[in-house]
């Protein structure tokens, strides 16, 4: 009998949280260090694409290969008014790889120049055809998919089941995650240890009333909400308590901390700060506040130690206006956006010496269609992902799809069967993550994290491949 | 044990009044100190059935009108009912995609919050939201979708294992195919929300339309479990259609766990006194409840909740300080930690956007979404993960921010009004620090060494030893501090 | 709330000829958010636009095609009348129908203009003539009824805009652009607004009263069918409904090899003769039913065979 989905969150540790803690374990009202997590001096990024990115015109055919992928791409989108054809004198400037099973010349959107350079800095992996089987053309269907590791539905996320794990091992205490934005992400959403959300740093800190911060209460007003949470802290008969004392303790000193780590940053890397700022984007702010917390953890500041970081970028759903390669469209906008923000973010790391420390994953819910109506593309199915990183080999995975056999809905098929056009999984890229940069094993992964589908063999995923090989 | 003759103290009625509403308002407090638990159980399930139909032109409305009846119904005790059945019957507005079939799924809820178990079970089967939920809008006979019959077993009604020692399967994969054939045909109109069943689509036992395709024979289920014997149940029913599903919950009711217990009655009475009581109870304390309610034959949700509330178990978890690892905590739903600050404070949120007119001036979905629990948008099907679940950094600082923005609203009819809420003549510290306390209904649950440091906060650490609530300092700084610190306290959080 | 720091302002004129719009209100707060269009209406004063259908002056596309495009841009902050109005900054801005959620009014030209919003304003935003570039608001014509006659099409742009607290107090901004395209001179000839027949289906009824939010379109797929543009035809030709009793009844969703309207579910449907149990309800779902010349068009289309191209006699008028 196969696994039920309950038994799962059982046995995922998500349900467990009063268990994973012990008495002792919380020290100091500062926040405790980490346990040794697999992650080790490492950190994550996830950048989510909401409203689903146009693949096709992310990662696009210049030539046919021994397919026909470049003359399949030019029947399907047109050219002038309105039209979305990225010609091939237009991709000229953004060349990357070819497409391992066709051979077929690929090449990035224009307005991803960023992203074209660290391509061949040998940074950028791009992943071809990534979804899922019965693929849901519903954002929040597919979102709750990708967010999960699991089109069945779980409500906890799939880098929370991570950090929930035993080899996450984190405490309430600890803080490993950061969503950039204004709530918790779904793929950080677990009920073991704490997750922060950060809009700006410079801004964010513990919510004291203005009459009082001009009254000079505040002194005050910290130090009661300290001892009362720290008293709880200490209790160690009642779990319950204890939960909400070391959380609200951990709460109140991050809330102090992680403001600090704007001034920080800014003392020390002035320049680098004007750089995010002078593309005057909310993906370059955001990765921008995600560099200062690395810069903090890598100063050594204490009680910081946050190595998850998600952020989205919204727009995607480019129903109309998406545009072609003419700079004033919406899909060149965010292109551009996303390109330049991350080649930013990059050379910053680079220049404190950890751009092989940081691994970016870009996904979005699902692609857009083939055919393009007057000015924009409605949903379609897989699409490519972005791993980017120095310790990433970079290149071309996965397979582009075919697009000239198309299903019922005029997408791409999305099949793991064997051949030219194989899918792959965005479980297989998932795991190559988890195994390969968060150290967890195979059987872990497949028994606990991403689990195979049983219902269907076929086309469907069952037998997960945790290798693809973008990772060391 | 049941006990309905019990007198309830000032404790044992905080802890009733938190647990069944949105917090324990003094005046509440003192007129059910003295009564017996029964008599204090009958008073507040003796609600009408109010029924709250949130509508609206966008979710945000639709959710902020919803908000605004809890702030101000008479029956706290029926909302509270309300949002463990959402819970319980998860539904997602994103994909049901109709404000108007989220509206008439909660005013469902409202009808049969405290009612026949059975008689919300059949309207659950038949509601759009539900229908579109868990996609029995598309579930016919060419295309069997399995979503809402596994669910119906594994969520709604018998659990996966049962709430015997061995803990041993309620049901097989081959149940969950018969009754979601049950389920094929059925569909709703979108603008009225009506459902209809469709019989073109239906998977009849006996043939329809002469194609071998569709005939899977006769509708069997639990042949190996639920103590049927091994010819199990079968769907030979008076009428396809609403007969026939309606029929499905009938068998389901009658299912029996290797105990011998009714599989169904267990796994809600569990759920309830995890809701209510606290979050482990014992099998002897759920067993007791519902065999003194009779729940397992009647399915009276409102006989089942009186019996809990006279219960020892229930009051346990009231047990004051020194704290032992048996007297288990229970840690407020975001939605109640608002409506509850709100209720005590005598405030409204303003206008059609629910506005908290302090701080950050949030809308009351925007301070829901932060902390935790956006209404009608659960995370998935399982609904919310109670109790820790709720508690991150992230929502722990949404909820310090929803008490900052609170007591920070200072202008027009709905502002924070201390001097309607406490003495303002009272001058020490200590006595400042019980009228809030008192306000805010956790006298009971503050320690000793809690309320000093409070006392230190108003007092600052002793340097006076009086204040003059009339001076400004002393009532727009310290008091209204010490309403926003007690708000963000530990003690608060607990329900 | 700080102000922005001293970055790079990038200020992005809308199309050319455009001018500020401030959309109605009170004047003291007028200036939270505003529009920038090439207004043209009324003459003493423009805060809308009107233009005929291939209006080189107003239509952005130029062309006669049954509808126009104008180009919308969406400011914050503006030094409009800065004499009376000086915002607080905006901390919130939502544009109506912007949400592809199963509101029946949804348009995804507003959803891209909110896109723009939310890419390059990033509210909350305290930044001075913070704008969006501009976005393509197309207005389609109402038809062509019988006889090549249109009528005038009409979008409204309503925005909310909520300012950052200040002193207690937040001020609030409502605006509206009126968008109006008006019949080309002379008639409205279907030939010339449509590729063929199927594609004046597409365009005139699947586009318009089908493939809307929650219903037929790529978030909804009711019934398991997809009516957008470039996927209907694959998805209605020659295919067995999903309801049973209508493939019971040997139904097609449009019957093109048999070329008879009466035993594709499509036509059945959309003429509410639904004479069965269980074939569900009458289309457009819950709207009143199309225009006799519209099921005719469908019916001739069908007896031809459903060709994905050409004009059927009959349907080109």
């Amino acid at each position: 009998m196969s696994m039920t989905r309950r038994q799962f969150f059982a046995r995922s540790g998500v349900a467990a949280a009063g268990t994973l803690l012990g008495p002792g374990l919380f020290a100091s009202p500062l926040v405790g260090q980490a346990l040794a997590s697999t992650i080790g001096d490492r950190w994550l990024v996830v950048l989510f694409l909401d409203g689903g990115n146009d693949g096709l015109n992310t990662v696009t055919p210049v030539s046919d290969g021994s397919h026909s992928h470049r003359a399949d791409y030019d029947l399907n989108r047109g050219t002038g008014s309105g039209g979305i054809n990225l010609s091939i004198a237009e991709l000229a400037g953004t060349l990357v790889g070819n497409d391992p099973s066709t051979g077929a010349q690929l090449a990035l959107h224009p307005g991803l120049a960023g992203l074209k350079a660290l391509y061949d800095q040998g940074w950028l992996g791009v992943v071809q055809g990534c979804g899922y089987p019965a693929y849901s053309l519903s954002h929040e269907l597919a979102r709750m998919t990708w967010q999960t590791g699991n089109p069945q539905g779980e409500s906890a996320g799939w880098v929370g089941r991570h950090l929930a794990s035993s080899s996450g091992g984190y405490l309430p205490t600890d803080v490993p995650g950061v969503t950039i934005g204004q709530r918790v992400a779904p793929e950080l959403r677990q009920s073991a240890t704490s997750v922060l959300v950060v809009d700006q740093l410079e801004s964010f800190g513990f919510p004291y009333d203005d009459l009082s911060a001009a009254a000079g209460d505040i002194a005050a007003k910290r130090l009661a909400f300290n001892r009362l949470y720290s008293s709880w802290a200490a209790t160690d008969l009642q779990d319950t308590k204890r939960f909400l004392g070391e959380s609200g303790a951990a709460t109140l000193a991050s809330s102090e901390i992680y403001p600090q780590l704007h001034d920080l940053y800014l003392a020390n890397r002035p320049g680098w700060s004007e750089q995010y700022a002078a593309l005057d984007r909310s993906t370059a702010r955001g990765l921008r506040e995600i560099a200062k917390i690395i810069h903090g953890n890598q100063q050594g500041v204490a009680g910081v130690d946050a190595r998850f970081f998600q952020l989205t970028n919204g727009g995607y759903d480019t129903h109309s206006n998406q545009g072609g390669a003419n700079v004033d469209g919406q899909h060149y906008d965010l292109h551009r956006e996303v390109g330049d923000s991350l080649k930013v973010f990059y050379d910053d790391l680079a220049d404190m010496g950890l751009a092989d420390k940081v691994l970016t994953l870009v996904w979005s819910e699902f692609s857009r269609r083939i055919p393009q109506n007057q000015s924009g593309t409605d949903h379609g199915s897989q699409g490519p992902m972005f791993v980017i990183g120095e310790a990433v080999n970079g290149g071309i995975y996965g397979n582009h799809p075919n697009l000239a056999a198309l299903d019922d809905q005029e997408n791409t098929v999305y099949s793991q069967a064997p051949g030219l056009f194989r899918s792959t999984d965005f479980r297989d890229v998932y795991g190559t993550i988890l195994k390969h940069w968060l150290g967890m094993s195979g059987e872990l992964i497949a028994s606990e994290m991403l689990v195979p589908d049983v219902a269907h063999p076929g086309g469907y995923w069952t037998v997960p491949n945790f290798d693809l090989g973008f990772l060391p | 044990m049941i006990d309905p003759d019990a007198v309830l103290d000032a404790r044992s009625a905080r802890h009733i009044l938190r647990r069944t509403g949105f917090g324990a308002p003094r005046n509440e407090v003192s007129s059910f100190t003295g009564l017996t638990r029964g008599q204090a159980a009958d008073r507040l399930l003796a609600f009408p059935n109010t029924i709250i139909r949130p509508g609206g032109s966008s979710f945000r409305e639709s959710h902020n009108r919803w908000v605004k009846s809890m702030v101000k119904s008479k029956a706290p005790l029926q909302q509270k009912l309300v949002l463990f059945w959402h819970d319980h019957f998860a539904v997602g507005y994103n994909k049901v995609g109709s404000v108007t079939n989220m509206a008439g799924y909660v005013a469902l809820l409202h009808r049969h919050a405290k009612g026949n178990f059975r008689t919300l079970l059949k309207a659950m089967n038949r509601n759009a939201a539900m229908l579109e939920f868990l996609d029995t809008a598309r579930n016919e006979k060419s295309q069997p979708n399995e979503n809402y019959a596994r669910e119906l077993l594994e969520l709604f009604t018998l659990g996966v294992h049962d709430l015997s020692a061995a803990g041993l399967e309620n049901y097989r994969q081959a149940d969950v195919v018969q009754i979601a054939r049950a389920f094929t045909g059925w569909g709703y109109e979108y603008n009225s929300g009506l459902s209809y069943f469709e019989e073109g689509r239906h998977d009849y036992v006996e043939e329809y339309d002469g194609s071998p395709n569709f005939d899977r024979g006769p509708k069997v289920i639990f042949e190996t479990v639920g103590g049927f014997g091994p010819a199990g149940r079968s769907f030979v029913v008076a009428g396809e259609g609403a007969g026939e599903i309606d029929a499905v919950i009938d068998i389901l009711l009658e299912h029996l766990d290797s105990d011998g217990h009714n599989t169904t009655a267990r796994r809600i009475a569990r759920r309830l006194c995890e809701y209510f009581a606290h979050p482990e109870p014992t099998l002897a304390f759920v067993d007791e409840v519902i065999s003194d309610s009779e729940f397992d034959s009647t399915w009276n949700c409102s006989a089942l909740l009186r019996s809990l509330l006279v219960h020892d178990d229930f009051y346990a978890t009231a047990a004051g300080p020194p704290y032992q690892s048996s007297s288990r905590k229970s840690v407020r739903w975001p939605i109640d930690y608002a409506v509850s600050t709100l209720r005590l404070l005598k405030m409204r949120p303003v206008g059609g956007s629910a506005q908290i007119r302090g701080g950050s001036y949030l809308s009351m979905v925007d301070h829901l979404d932060a902390m935790g629990q956006l209404l009608m948008e659960p995370p998935s099907v399982f609904g919310w993960d109670w109790e820790t679940g709720w508690i991150s950094s992230a929502t722990l600082l949404a909820r310090c921010t929803f008490a900052r923005d609170v007591v920070a609203s200072r202008y027009g009819s709905t502002r924070f009004r201390p001097e309607a809420l406490i003495d303002m003549t009272l001058t020490v510290p200590g006595d400042i620090v019980d009228a809030v306390l008192d306000v805010l209904g956790v006298s009971d649950q503050i320690e000793a060494g809690e309320r000093q440091v409070l006392i230190d906060y108003l007092s600052d650490d002793g340097a006076r030893e009086s204040l003059d609530l009339a001076k400004y300092e002393a009532r727009q700084i310290k008091l209204t501090g010490l309403f926003a610190l007690v708000l963000q306290s530990p003690a608060y959080q607990l329900q | 709330m700080r102000m922005a720091a001293a970055i790079l302002l990038v200020l992005l004129a809308g199309a050319s000829g455009a001018t500020t719009i401030p959309g109605g209100g009170s004047s003291r707060t007028d200036c939270l958010a505003t529009f920038q269009a090439a207004a043209n209406w009324p003459a003493s004063r423009p805060k809308a636009i009107r233009c005929a259908d291939g209006d080189p002056a107003c239509d952005g596309d130029g062309a006669v095609n049954g509808s126009c495009g104008f180009a919308v841009s969406v400011c914050v902050n503006s030094s409009y009348n800065a004499a009376r109005c000086i915002s607080p900054g905006v901390q919130f801005l939502e544009i109506d129908h912007a949400q592809d959620n199963g509101d029946p009014l949804f348009d995804p030209d507003f959803q891209a203009l909110e896109s723009r919003i939310g890419a390059q304003i990033d509210l909350p935003s305290s930044t001075p003539n913070d704008c969006t570039s501009a976005v393509t608001i197309h207005v389609p014509l109402d038809g062509p009824f019988p006889g090549s006659v249109c009528r005038q099409g009409k979008k409204q742009i309503r925005t909310t805009t909520l300012g950052l607290p200040l002193a207690g107090r937040q001020s609030r901004d409502t605006d509206k652009l009126d968008l109006t395209c008006l019949p080309p001179a002379g008639a409205c000839d279907p030939t010339l607004l449509f590729d063929g027949t199927f594609d004046r289906i597409e365009r005139q009824i699947f586009a318009r009263k089908c493939a809307t939010s929650g219903c037929h379109d790529s978030q909804g797929q009711a019934g398991g069918l997809l009516l957008e543009s470039g996927t209907s035809l694959s998805a209605l030709l020659d295919r067995v409904p999903t309801n049973g009793a209508a493939s019971a009844l040997g139904w097609r969703r449009v019957d093109g090899i048999g070329a008879n309207a009466e035993s594709s579910f499509l036509y059945r449907k959309l003429n509410d003769d639904l004479p069965a149990p269980g074939l569900g309800q009458a289309m457009p779902y819950g709207q009143r039913p199309l225009d006799g010349f519209l099921r005719d068009l469908v019916a001739l289309w069908i007896e031809a065979g459903a060709p994905a191209s050409g004009w059927v006699a009959g349907t080109d008028g």
